[in-house]
């Protein structure tokens, strides 16, 4: 490893990758939680890493950010080496900011104090230009005085964001930021803090293990199961596209069909669809918001459940086979339950083909 | 806002963690020289001289063992029964003086066992006042129990060493276990089962290292047991130095010791379990007191005083008689014109002492934190391995590496002449870091582990951290392991006898000196004055452990 520094040498450039991950493992008492896993993060953008508890994500962060370190593979910062598996740079030396879930504030310490915690001495006096300018993108500037204790957790939440970025780390990473917070305030919250997040162009690695946020938040998503991507893309494309049983089931609700393949064709009992990607098991995946049902007497399908979901309800329906599918409509449709049905797409709206 | 800027930090080549191997390294030597006592006496204690163990240790040995294990179960279970009891009633009731309790409670901890056990004696034995009162009533022939015997001083250890279990339990209930407390209440589940499935399995780390201090602190005893007539291996071990000075059979019979505090260690892992209770970065809610009233009121404040006039308050009072009585008489306590020199030889001892097992608890335990690893680990609980031996074999120990330093002639003969202060502060920092070193690391525990990660990534070093986050965030265990090592200092006694130089007396040896000649009435005064230098640490620590700054 050569003497180098850690820093962004140009920002216009994307030719310079954040990070590049590759082949990392990491074991604990004998399971992997990162599984040679490979990745690169090029460009500004607002990562989301999603997955089950349990899949690795978090592990994955504390490597980037240097709390832990890796078995074998490498880690690379703005092309320096951090992480070899024999040597690593520490996280004080690795410029990355971190945001933990539950906040991690020192709580001897006032708001102004811990968000100067990072900076050098002489930077972080009572009336430090960088400690006022990071209150004032979070929005706490009147708060300098408390201590954490005196906070909401919104408000902790922000202080946290804020201490993290005080120090200009070329790299943000958030760890379940919103998971502590009140529901009631989540949205709220999750808006501010990626909207400050992203007037720092900063390069950010959000972990969460909610779908939902993750589909709000990222400019590209990575779903991670049992220490490996599973799949990368777009909120979009992970959503309507899915590979796999896995990904279309954790990323939304989706009921799935058997298929027959002929040719390039993939055909279920509701329809047919192309296959684009060859796979060994494909099965089709239909979400509730793809169909549309219409009471009639001579349809082969059966209501068997209604629930209401306020602005739409869901209905149940078992199809000829005896399979179910759910379709989510406006509230204002009213079929009785029992009654017999059709079921059809949506414009617009097409089966996807998954592998088992 | 602008672009991120550009930052300079420089990364140097990283090999290995630099700045983690400088504190590893130093964290070791700081280790190599607390366990160099150890180790000598151990690799003598290796080479068994059979002949000694038949003919000086094994007649004795069995008697011995059996006394040590007696002596060490029954104050085990005494001091474990009054002080978790105790911390119980004044957390999670209020009565009248329930306040003043939850920190006078603690004092105790001032009365050193020698000096209970000689107004213990002085008092029931049977030449004192009680007996003789019951056998002017009853008969010369009436019943007595034995005051001098094991049962004896199981109920004197038991009283001085509850406040062990009586402090760790409350703190650990503050800390914790409110919140988890209400919220089994609140499931409709009754106070006492509340206890049982919460708040004693997250008490089981506070009462298992407490419980661990006492066990040491009564294997380490010599002269309260000795006292009473007990025969344990500590007292063993005093007696062949001491009286026969026979240094290699002190050795030897110092192995059994060793097994013993082995046993203590070990039984502590066990009994603390997997369970680790550290606390997330939040402050958690602490108890919300029950009001008692009327007859149980009456009994909570009633079992307080009574534990507090039994272990404390009378014995004082007898001591203050006995002062006022020799004050009247005209022979004056010997060397009563040495006693500010006494007195301040005492406390020089402890606040060095102090000073010193602070410093290094706050780097291995720093290092252990740090730089995680198995070495780390292996320090700190090598580190405490002094605690867990008697002052009589450490004073050995040290001798030998002195002597052994001595011949290398590396250092000048001034710092090292065995018999001067600076080897009998070494000998007391060796013998005490233990409470020091397990203080600061269960208040280092209390600091999550999220924080100190949040601040390597600020870009603080190890020495930040420790210096900006931990020391802060433990203030208040730091200052607990100097209340507690400069009082047990204050009290030592072996290590003195042993270490001193010649004519350096402290306090404790002019007890000793006079109470081992049954002169109580002139010891009552050097006794009182320990007592209370003990005291004013204790009380000032245990006001502030209730009412927490901040």
């Amino acid at each position: 490893m050569t003497v180098s520094s850690l820093t962004k040498t140009d920002t216009s450039s994307t030719a310079v990758p954040v990070v590049e991950i590759s082949n990392a493992i990491k074991t604990f008492d004998q399971t992997a939680a990162v599984n040679d896993l490979s990745l690169t993060i090029s460009s500004n953008e607002l990562l989301v890493l999603v997955g089950p508890s349990g899949c690795g994500k978090s592990t994955l962060l504390r490597l980037i950010g240097g709390l832990t370190t890796l078995d074998s593979g490498l880690i690379r910062l703005y092309d320096n080496n951090v992480d070899d598996g024999h040597t690593a740079v520490p996280p004080e030396k690795r410029n990355v900011g971190l945001v933990f879930q539950d906040h991690a504030l020192f709580p001897h310490l006032t708001v102004h104090e811990n968000v100067g915690f990072g900076l050098e001495k002489r930077l972080r006096g009572r009336d430090s230009v960088r400690v006022n300018e990071m209150l004032e993108l979070v929005g706490l500037a009147d708060y300098k005085d408390r201590y954490p204790h005196e906070l909401s957790g919104g408000e902790q939440q922000r202080v946290a964001v804020a201490r993290a970025l005080a120090p200009k780390p070329s790299l943000l990473l958030l760890d379940e930021p919103f998971a502590s917070l009140d529901t009631n305030l989540r949205a709220q919250i999750r808006r501010d803090v990626v909207n400050i997040v992203r007037q720092t162009e900063i390069p950010t690695i959000l972990v969460t293990h909610e779908q939902s946020e993750a589909l709000s938040i990222g400019d590209r998503l990575i779903v991670m199961n049992n220490g490996r991507i599973v799949q990368s893309g777009t909120a979009h494309q992970v959503f309507h596209e899915p590979t796999t049983q896995f990904v279309a089931e954790f990323m939304g609700e989706a009921d799935f069909l058997p298929v027959v393949v002929s040719d390039k064709e993939a055909t279920c009992e509701l329809g047919s669809a192309r296959i684009s990607n060859p796979t060994s098991k494909p099965l089709m995946m239909v979400r509730p918001d793809d169909l549309h049902i219409k009471q009639d007497e001579a349809g082969s399908s059966t209501l068997i459940d209604c629930e209401f979901r306020g602005a739409t309800q869901t209905f149940t329906v078992q199809l000829a086979s005896g399979r179910t599918v759910r379709a989510e409509m406006s509230h204002l449709e009213h079929i009785d339950v029992g009654a017999n049905v059709t079921v059809s797409f949506n414009d617009g709206h097409t089966p996807i083909v998954v592998e088992t | 806002m602008a672009q991120p800027a550009v930052t300079t930090s420089t990364v140097r080549t990283v090999r290995d963690w630099s700045s983690q191997r400088g504190w590893t390294s130093l964290s070791l030597l700081t280790l190599i020289l607390v366990i160099a006592p150890v180790l000598a006496l151990f690799v003598t204690a290796l080479s068994p001289d059979f002949d000694l163990w038949r003919q000086q240790i094994a007649s004795r040995l069995p008697a011995q063992l059996f006394g040590t294990v007696a002596v060490m179960f029954g104050v085990g279970s005494l001091a474990l029964l009054i002080g978790s009891s105790l911390a119980w009633l004044v957390t999670a009731y209020r009565f009248p003086g329930s306040t003043l309790f939850s920190w006078l409670l603690a004092v105790p901890l001032a009365m050193p066992g020698y000096i209970l056990g000689f107004v213990t004696l002085a008092v029931f034995g049977f030449t004192g006042p009680v007996q003789q009162t019951w056998r002017s009533w009853f008969g010369q022939d009436a019943w007595f129990p034995e005051v001098r015997s094991t049962f004896g001083v199981i109920v004197v250890l038991g009283l001085v060493l509850y406040p062990y279990v009586f402090l760790l339990t409350r703190a650990a209930l503050k800390d914790q276990a409110g919140a988890a407390y209400h919220a089994a209440r609140s499931l409709g589940v009754r106070p006492i089962e509340a206890a049982r499935r919460v708040v004693f399995p997250m008490l089981r780390p506070a009462l298992a290292a407490s419980l661990a201090i006492v066990m040491m602190e009564t294997l380490t005893d010599f002269a309260t047991v000795e006292a009473f007539g007990v025969d344990t291996v500590s007292v063993g071990v005093y007696k062949l130095l001491v009286a026969r000075g026979d240094r290699e059979a002190a050795n030897q019979l110092s192995l059994a010791v060793f097994a013993f505090a082995m046993f203590v260690i070990f039984a502590e892992r066990m009994l603390r379990g997997r369970a680790s209770f550290s606390k997330a970065g939040s402050d958690t809610e602490g108890f919300t007191p029950r009001q008692l009233s009327g007859l149980k009121a009456c009994g909570a404040t009633g079992a307080c005083l009574a534990v507090l006039t039994i272990a404390f308050a009378a014995p004082v009072a007898q001591l203050l008689a006995w002062m006022r009585a020799e004050s009247q008489i005209d022979r004056g306590t010997p060397l009563t014109e040495r006693f500010v020199e006494f007195a301040s030889n005492s406390m020089l001892l402890a606040a060095s002492t102090a000073t010193v097992c602070v410093i290094v608890a706050v780097l291995l335990t720093n290092t252990a934190r740090l730089c995680p690893g198995p070495l780390a680990r292996l320090a700190v609980r090598a580190a405490t391995i002094g605690y867990s031996l008697p002052g009589s074999i450490i004073a050995i120990g040290v001798l030998m590496v002195l002597v052994a330093v001595d011949r290398t002639g590396l250092l000048p003969q001034s710092l090292l002449l065995t018999g001067s202060v600076a080897s009998l502060i070494y000998g007391c920092s060796v013998r005490y870091l233990g409470p020091g070193l397990t203080t600061i690391e269960s208040g280092l525990s209390q600091v999550g582990s999220n924080l100190t990660d949040s601040a390597r990534s600020l870009g603080a070093g190890p020495l930040a951290i420790a210096r900006r986050v931990h020391l802060p965030l433990s203030k208040s265990s730091v200052l607990t392991a100097v209340v507690l090592v400069s009082v047990d200092t204050i009290k030592e006694l072996p290590i003195v006898l042993l270490l001193r130089p010649f004519g350096f007396d402290t306090l404790s040896v002019w007890v000793w000196n006079l109470s081992s000649e049954s002169r109580f009435t002139q010891a009552a005064l050097p006794a009182l004055v320990i007592v209370l230098l003990a005291a004013l640490p204790v009380i000032l620590l245990s006001r502030r452990l209730v009412r927490p700054a901040n």
